[in-house]
């Protein structure tokens, strides 16, 4: 189709009668007061009106709805009077049948040369499949509005709080009860954040919000310290809340706002801090146990320390014990033999003296002879305990007369010592089953202490007393005597009461021990009695009858 | 010709004691006119003070012109709306009282269009000395029809008008498209409003075409005590002729007038006769 076929068209003389009743749109013209003079077969089509039914007998108002006629009267005809033209209304028209045409309704008003109205001209446009458009497009945004409004209600009921920030400027767009209550006198709804905030502006939570609304990443916040004020003008409190922020996207996934959901819990958290400082307390507490516990076990390992060097100290003593005992054993011995010697040429030598008459000599040679008794006494007392402590005493059990051997033992004392006076009671010639030398050693050490121990010239009471089942035998001096404390410790080894009367007074201290030790190995008994300064009495008891044979 | 298009914020309460200043920017208050005499317009349902336009030219010689909007129509201070107060005649009678107070208005006489025949009416009652003489445009004490009164409206007659006017006040498209996109508060849209002229905030015109609709002032009609003008059209729709005839029987010193016209809105269709009718009256 070339130009010149357009040209050929359109040089056809239209008929405008044609166009416009045959337009595809409605045309209609009445006067002021609505009376209809003319309207075009389109329009007439769609009403079911003839022109002679319409033109001349109906006024415009007649095809309109009641509520379209008050819209009319007092819109369409003020509007048109003032501006001259009224777009676009959507109107419905009332068919011949009583059907309704939904048209959008445009006019113009033909004004005479001093503005007066003369007629109006209304063009209508079928807008049936429009309005159908319209009708559910407004159903579906009603049925929208109360799915907004039920989502709301349900926002406002959730039991937490509950808030919606629209926008880069996060503006409160809904703010439930309860997210209301966290700031109770604050207004919030349709206020940016950082104005009606504007205290989160310098915190973590303004940062993490902004990251949220930039990435779309949900945030879950636990008890997260945030400084808020409850009322505009109230103090900034600490106060701890569990929430989450969640992206709110529009139709193209693009993040358009915020949702968040938050519960307060700062009373968990001061409830549970305090328990936790209770709990601190409680900690420092244990530590400080501890502490002792381990100064304890410091003391203790101190302690351990000590007992360890003790117990070392004793082995070294026990040690050296046992080397000075070897000692004084070998030393015993090497010196006994020489003794020995020395006795036998003393014996030799008084037997060549006897027909001289030197009492010099005779006097001489008797203190040598009572000298080498008394070192052979303490030789054996040494080699006694020697023996005694390598366990190589024996005892010899024989039958012996012990009257007989007090006797003998009191004789041999007042061999070295006549100082004193010796005064016995025997025991009916009781027999005794026991280490003869041994119990005699015995006696002559109580004899010896009791010399030793007592101003001469005073008595010395030996006693043999003789019981159902035991013999028992004391000797009793009227000497310094002895502290009751210092009375048990005299059974000890070495033990010598240290004092200004006994200072002065020869020995080793060994002889007690040795005694009660012989007496042991018998199964009998040795003690002592003593009153300070008047004297001691000390006691050895023997098994009788039932002694081993 | 000056439009706005302002978005509607509701529950914005106005019980405070308002000064005098504000009140006249409250209800944009326009006095004209060198008389002595105070001439005060009162516009109806649908509109503002700009409905005038056609016969305050007429009064201004002889008269002290006074112009003002209701709040929530015309260039009123749309944040003065309250929901609760507007929620009865009684609101828009007291916006009435106010602008008589602001300005210290004594006898006046008032001349109020439909829905405002009923609000002076009872301002006129609360406040006789403030008025003279009372004009009434196409009054009508209850649309809807009742038990021996014809109103002119069933109530599914009056339902279809809100309906209609919800998806169609200001035109089909700056209508729907809100309605349906849900964005009314976008600005741009105010700038290609279809059709302008006393374009009122739609959530405002919505209550106050209920208010208007669904009011019955019959029992007022007794109490008022000064004296007025029924001026009736001889065809119209929304106050047909028996609602004057009863306006005129049960308002104490009342005068009928019919005027020759078709439509609610004389004062716009038929100034000259409007005006003239007005003149023989005062």
């Amino acid at each position: 189709m070339g130009e010149e076929n357009n040209n050929k068209l359109l040089s056809v003389p239209m008929d405008p009668e044609r166009l416009y009743h045959q337009a595809p749109c409605g045309y209609i013209t009445f006067l002021p007061d609505g009376a209809i003079i003319k309207a075009n077969e389109t329009l007439l089509n769609w009403l079911g009106y003839t022109a002679g039914e319409l033109v001349g007998r109906m006024k415009f108002g007649s095809l309109l709805s009641k509520g379209g006629q008050i819209h009319y009267e007092m819109f369409f005809r003020p509007m048109l009077n003032v501006s001259g033209s009224v777009k676009e209304l959507s109107y419905e028209l009332q068919t011949k049948s009583g059907t309704v045409i939904h048209v959008l309704f445009g006019a113009v008003a033909i004004k005479d040369e001093q503005g007066g109205l003369l007629a109006v001209n209304a063009i209508l446009t079928d807008n049936r499949d429009r309005k159908r458009y319209e009708q559910d497009l407004l159903q579906a945004r009603k049925r929208a509005e109360v799915e907004k409004q039920r989502l709301t209600h349900f926002f406002m009921q959730i039991p937490a709080g509950v808030c919606v920030l629209d926008g880069p400027d996060l503006v409160f767009e809904l703010v439930n009860p309860l997210y209301q209550q966290l700031f109770p006198g604050r207004a919030l709804l349709h206020k940016p954040l950082l104005d009606a905030v504007p205290e989160v502006r310098n915190q973590p939570i303004w940062n993490i919000l902004m990251d949220v609304y930039r990435t779309g990443q949900t945030f879950a916040g636990n008890e997260l310290l945030i400084p808020l004020r409850r009322t505009e003008e109230g103090p900034i409190e600490n106060r701890y809340f569990n929430f989450i922020y969640q992206a709110r996207t529009n139709e193209f996934d693009a993040v358009d706002g915020l949702l968040v959901f938050v519960i307060e819990v700062t009373a968990t958290v001061l409830a549970r801090g305090e328990i936790e400082e209770g709990y601190r307390e409680q900690q420092a507490l244990n530590e400080e146990l501890a502490a002792t516990n381990e100064e304890l076990n410091a003391t203790n390992e101190e302690l351990s320390e000590t007992q360890r060097s003790l117990q070392q100290m004793i082995a070294n003593f026990e040690a050296s014990e046992r080397q000075k005992d070897g000692f004084i054993g070998m030393a015993s011995h090497e010196l006994k033999t020489p003794l020995t010697s020395l006795n036998a040429i003393l014996q030799v030598a008084s037997l060549k003296l006897k027909g001289t008459a030197d009492p010099f000599l005779n006097n001489a040679m008797a203190k040598a002879g009572i000298q080498v008794k008394r070192m052979t006494a303490m030789i054996n007392g040494f080699l006694d305990i020697t023996r005694l402590e390598s366990g190589k005493m024996q005892i010899d059990h024989k039958k012996f007369n012990l009257d007989e051997l007090i006797k003998e033992m009191i004789e041999e004392t007042q061999l070295t010592t006549r100082s004193h006076i010796f005064q016995v009671t025997t025991c009916d010639q009781a027999t005794v089953s026991a280490d003869r030398d041994k119990i005699g050693s015995v006696i002559t050490n109580f004899l010896s202490n009791a010399v030793k121990y007592s101003a001469a010239g005073t008595n010395v009471i030996v006693n043999c007393f003789l019981k159902s089942n035991e013999v028992e035998v004391s000797v009793q001096d009227e000497g310094i005597g002895a502290k009751p404390e210092d009375l048990q410790k005299l059974f000890d080894r070495y033990y010598r009461v240290e004092s200004a009367d006994t200072r002065n007074i020869a020995g080793f201290g060994i002889g007690l021990y040795v005694s009660s030790e012989i007496i042991r190995q018998h199964d009998g008994r040795i003690w002592a009695e003593s009153e300070l300064g008047k004297g001691s009495t000390f006691y050895f008891s023997l098994p009788v009858g039932n002694a081993p044979n | 010709m000056v439009f706005y298009y302002v978005y509607f914020h509701p529950a914005h309460s106005c019980n405070q004691l308002t000064p005098m200043k504000s009140i006249l920017e409250r209800n944009n208050v326009n006095v004209l006119g060198d008389g002595e005499q105070v001439m005060l317009f009162a516009h109806g349902f649908g509109c503002d003070q700009r409905s005038w336009q056609f016969i305050v030219n007429a009064f201004t010689a002889d008269y002290k012109v006074v112009l003002f909007d209701y709040v929530g129509s015309g260039e009123s201070d749309l944040s003065a709306y309250s929901s609760i107060k507007y929620d009865s005649l009684d609101g828009y009678a007291q916006d009435l009282l106010d602008v008589c107070e602001a300005l210290s208005l004594n006898q006046v006489i008032f001349v109020g269009h439909s829905v405002s025949a009923m609000i002076g009416v009872l301002a006129a009652i609360q406040k006789p000395e403030y008025f003279k003489k009372l004009i009434f445009i196409g009054p009508s004490p209850r649309y809807l029809n009742d038990e021996n009164y014809t109103g002119g409206f069933d109530r599914k007659d009056l339902e279809s008008l809100f309906e209609f006017m919800d998806s169609n006040y200001l035109g089909w498209s700056n209508t729907m498209a809100p309605a349906i996109m849900g964005n009314p508060d976008r600005p741009e849209l105010g700038d290609f409003l279809t059709n302008s002229f006393c374009a009122t905030d739609p959530e405002v015109a919505r209550q106050f075409a209920r208010v208007t609709f669904f009011s019955d002032n019959r029992a007022d009609l007794g109490k008022l005590q000064v004296e007025s003008l029924t001026l009736q059209c001889t065809d119209d729709v929304i106050a047909p002729q028996a609602v004057g005839e009863f306006v005129q029987l049960h308002l104490p010193q009342n005068k009928l007038v019919l005027l020759e016209a078709t439509g609610h809105c004389p004062h716009i269709s038929e100034p000259e006769k409007t005006i003239q009718a007005i003149r023989d009256f005062i």
